[in-house]
């Protein structure tokens, strides 16, 4: 089954639209339990990314199918196609994001190992490194992370690896964005809350689910496998919305940035060819003193997600979740 | 037969010692066994310390639990209000009582606590005539809360039969007011040397705060000779407490004297390897100490050992690193103890469920005090 629909063909009922969906929601969830196969979810979440930023500047795309591809491209194309994308935009998507995160997740894990080893070993001559090592990932992932949607919004519309680090690009459509955007960055930091809560849930399982204390390892299984279903539902379902809602930022800024470009910083790009003459040319561009409220406020707000990360480590602590979170590199429910 | 001038010199140096320490001119001197409570803390569970499969106590299991008697299912009661964690399980041990506490002005991940009953030293002392740097608790320095754990300081027995306490803590204290008399400093290190002595007294929130006793002042004085200053040449973490221990139990020579290590709670950061290692550090501590009573006329044939954790950890299989403690799990009250000394039954082990009220009841009866307000009873089948 594909969810695939090209703009010359008719469009679906809404009940097979629901039924895609629904289609949609199990098997992006069910991917997501495991790092392996959420990278398919990451391929496939950038390929509507794409299409939501194409739709918004006017144009048509596919919709990214999970596992067909396009008709009328030969039969191998159109068995394999869909899965083959999603495989090529995921792994693309994965390493952009973790080049871009690794410079502060592998700080806060070295510094998270190396600072209480030293502390249990109470090395005061060096009790400065852990806390400055880690405050410097702090430091650095607040910058990352402003850029990181839009970045991630602009490799899906190019669809060309690594053009997340188009970084003249990427800073150009983020002085574009209005005040939506530190709205859709408190809104992705609120929307990780129940993601942080799921990590609470584990600590305090047994007063939650009585009785929970005496499960075999059977029991045990199936109430780990029921509390990963649900959390790989939220993470899946939250990304959809969260990556549409970006992609849509990225394509307005962008037109507006493309409308001003005087130096063609732009040129060759998807947005250029996608941009009428007109667009933006309304608009003010914001003075410089509120480009940098908006830029101090973007970052103050993802600090409440750096918060989330330490405390969830401080109550139910993973090694490996120092360097993954949903929605900042695989959309894992780990 | 008396003479007057003896009797005289003998009723003031009574009175004037009554005065001094504030107990009953009655109180007899202490005679029976003296007594070594080790909090095997900050937390741990069952299987990593006494399970003789999972133990990263060798020494415990193969040396101690042989000399004494083993109660594998100790266990905290499962009250309301009640915390599995370091200072309160320190108190249901100090006071044998659940809830004997108060709030005694917590700050944001700073809680600190006083107790409201009277503690094990209180009972000693008021019951015999013992010296306050006899009655010692020996205390780590990530733990500062519980530094204050030397009297009630609400009714009951009060200041006059306070423990002393030795930690990193007490010794700052006392090297600073050494620094500041010293007076050998420049301006600017005498106004840093002030500011931190009044930081390390302000930490001390009780309305009354002792001095430390001339005996404890004289074995910091040899503490700071050996070690000196900085603090880079003593021992570090769990085995400063050992190292204490192993001193006062040489100078000081404490009748009743409580332990708190506390390094296994390291596994709250994630590190498991943090946890069995400092199971292990603890585990050659003991060593270092049994060794040091048994190689001491005064300790050896006539101290028995009581062996205790705090609290019990999480088994939480949910969770990757599952030994937290604070959410009131049923293994985090799941405890152990293991009394070993003069006097002791060897190689029992007690089958039975007993709670962890019961060690206060029990030292109390080893020691030969009346501890009236504990709710626990003393353990039965002990003995020869």
């Amino acid at each position: 089954m594909s969810m695939t629909a090209t703009p010359d063909m008719p469009r679906p009922s809404l009940i097979l639209r629901w039924l895609a969906g629904l289609w949609s929601l199990a098997l992006g969830s069910f991917l997501c339990i495991s790092p392996i196969t959420s990278v398919l979810v990451l391929g496939w979440l950038q390929g509507r990314a794409r299409a939501h930023a194409f739709e918004v500047a006017g144009a048509a795309d596919l919709r990214p199918g999970w596992v067909l591809g396009a008709r009328g491209r030969g039969w191998i194309v159109r068995l394999l196609g869909g899965l083959a994308t999603n495989i090529r935009r995921g792994t693309a998507a994965l390493c952009s994001l973790f080049l871009m995160t690794v410079p502060f997740t592998g700080l806060w894990l070295t510094s998270w190992w190396a600072g209480w080893e030293n502390s249990f070993n109470k090395g005061y001559e060096q009790s400065f490194v852990g806390p400055l090592v880690g405050l410097s990932g702090v430091a650095i992932c607040l910058v990352v992370l402003a850029f990181l949607p839009l970045a991630l919004a602009h490799q899906a519309s190019e669809d060309r690896a690594f053009s997340a680090f188009e970084l003249r690009r990427v800073r150009n459509v983020l002085t574009h964005t209005g005040w939506g955007y530190p709205v859709f960055v408190a809104t992705m930091v609120l929307a990780a809350l129940p993601l942080f809560a799921g990590r609470g849930l584990m600590v305090f399982i047994e007063q939650i689910v009585p009785g929970s204390a005496m499960f075999s390892m059977d029991e045990k299984a199936e109430l780990m496998g029921q509390i990963a279903a649900l959390k790989a539902i939220y993470v899946f379902l939250s990304l959809v919305l969260l990556r549409r809602w970006a992609a849509g930022i990225y394509a307005r800024a962008a037109l507006r940035a493309v409308a001003q470009d005087r130096t063609d910083l732009w040129a060759g790009s998807a947005m250029q060819e996608l941009a009428h003459p007109n667009d933006g040319s309304t608009l003010k561009p914001s003075v410089a003193l509120v480009r940098w409220v908006r830029f101090t406020l973007v970052l103050a707000l993802w600090f409440g997600l750096v918060a989330q990360i330490y405390v969830g480590q401080f109550l139910n602590h993973d090694w490996v979740l120092w360097i993954s979170h949903p929605y900042f590199l695989l959309p894992w429910a780990g | 037969m008396i003479d007057r001038r003896k009797f005289n010199l003998s009723l003031g140096a009574g009175l004037a010692s009554s005065l001094m320490a504030g107990q009953s001119a009655v109180a007899a001197s202490y005679r029976g066994p003296n007594v070594v409570l080790i909090r095997f803390g900050g937390g741990v569970r069952r299987v990593e310390t006494i399970d003789p499969m999972g133990s990263y106590a060798p020494y415990m299991m193969n040396e101690l639990v042989p000399r004494g008697v083993l109660i594998p299912d100790m266990r905290i009661a499962q009250l309301d209000d009640i915390n599995t964690s370091h200072a309160e399980g320190t108190l249901n041990l100090l006071t044998g009582r659940y809830l004997a506490y108060r709030d005694a002005g917590s700050g944001i991940l700073d809680d600190r606590l006083e107790p409201t009953e009277p503690t094990l030293f209180e009972y000693l002392r008021s019951t015999f005539d013992l010296p306050s740097h006899e009655a010692l608790l020996i205390n780590g320095e990530d733990r500062p809360q519980e530094e204050f754990f030397t009297y009630t300081p609400n009714g009951h027995f009060g200041i006059d039969f306070r423990s002393e306490m030795l930690s990193l803590h007490r010794f700052k204290i006392y090297k600073l007011a050494e620094i500041i008399a010293e007076g050998r400093l420049d301006e600017k290190g005498m106004k840093a040397a002030e500011a931190q002595y009044a930081e390390l007294l302000a930490a001390d929130k009780r309305a009354i705060q002792p001095d430390q006793s001339r005996p404890l002042r004289d074995f910091w004085a040899k503490w700071r000779g050996y070690y000196g200053d900085d603090g880079f040449k003593n021992p570090r973490g769990d085995r400063l407490l050992t190292a204490l221990a192993v001193a006062a139990m040489a100078e000081l020579r404490p009748r009743l004297m409580m332990v708190n290590y506390q390094d296994p709670d390291y596994v709250h950061w994630g590190n498991a390897s943090h946890y069995t290692r400092a199971i292990s550090v603890i585990d050659e501590g003991l060593a270092r100490i049994v060794a040091a009573a048994d190689a001491d006329e005064f300790y050896r044939n006539n101290t028995v050992f009581v062996i205790v954790p705090d609290c019990g950890r999480d088994a939480n299989d949910l969770m990757s690193v599952p030994y937290q403690h604070h959410f009131n799990t049923r293994s985090a009250h799941e405890i152990w103890a293991l009394i070993f000394g003069a006097g002791i039954t060897r190689g029992r082990v007690m089958d039975r469920p007993v709670d962890q009220t019961a060690i206060a009841a029990t030292i109390a009866q080893i020691m030969g005090f009346d501890a009236d307000r504990t709710e626990g009873e003393a353990l039965s089948g002990l003995s020869l």
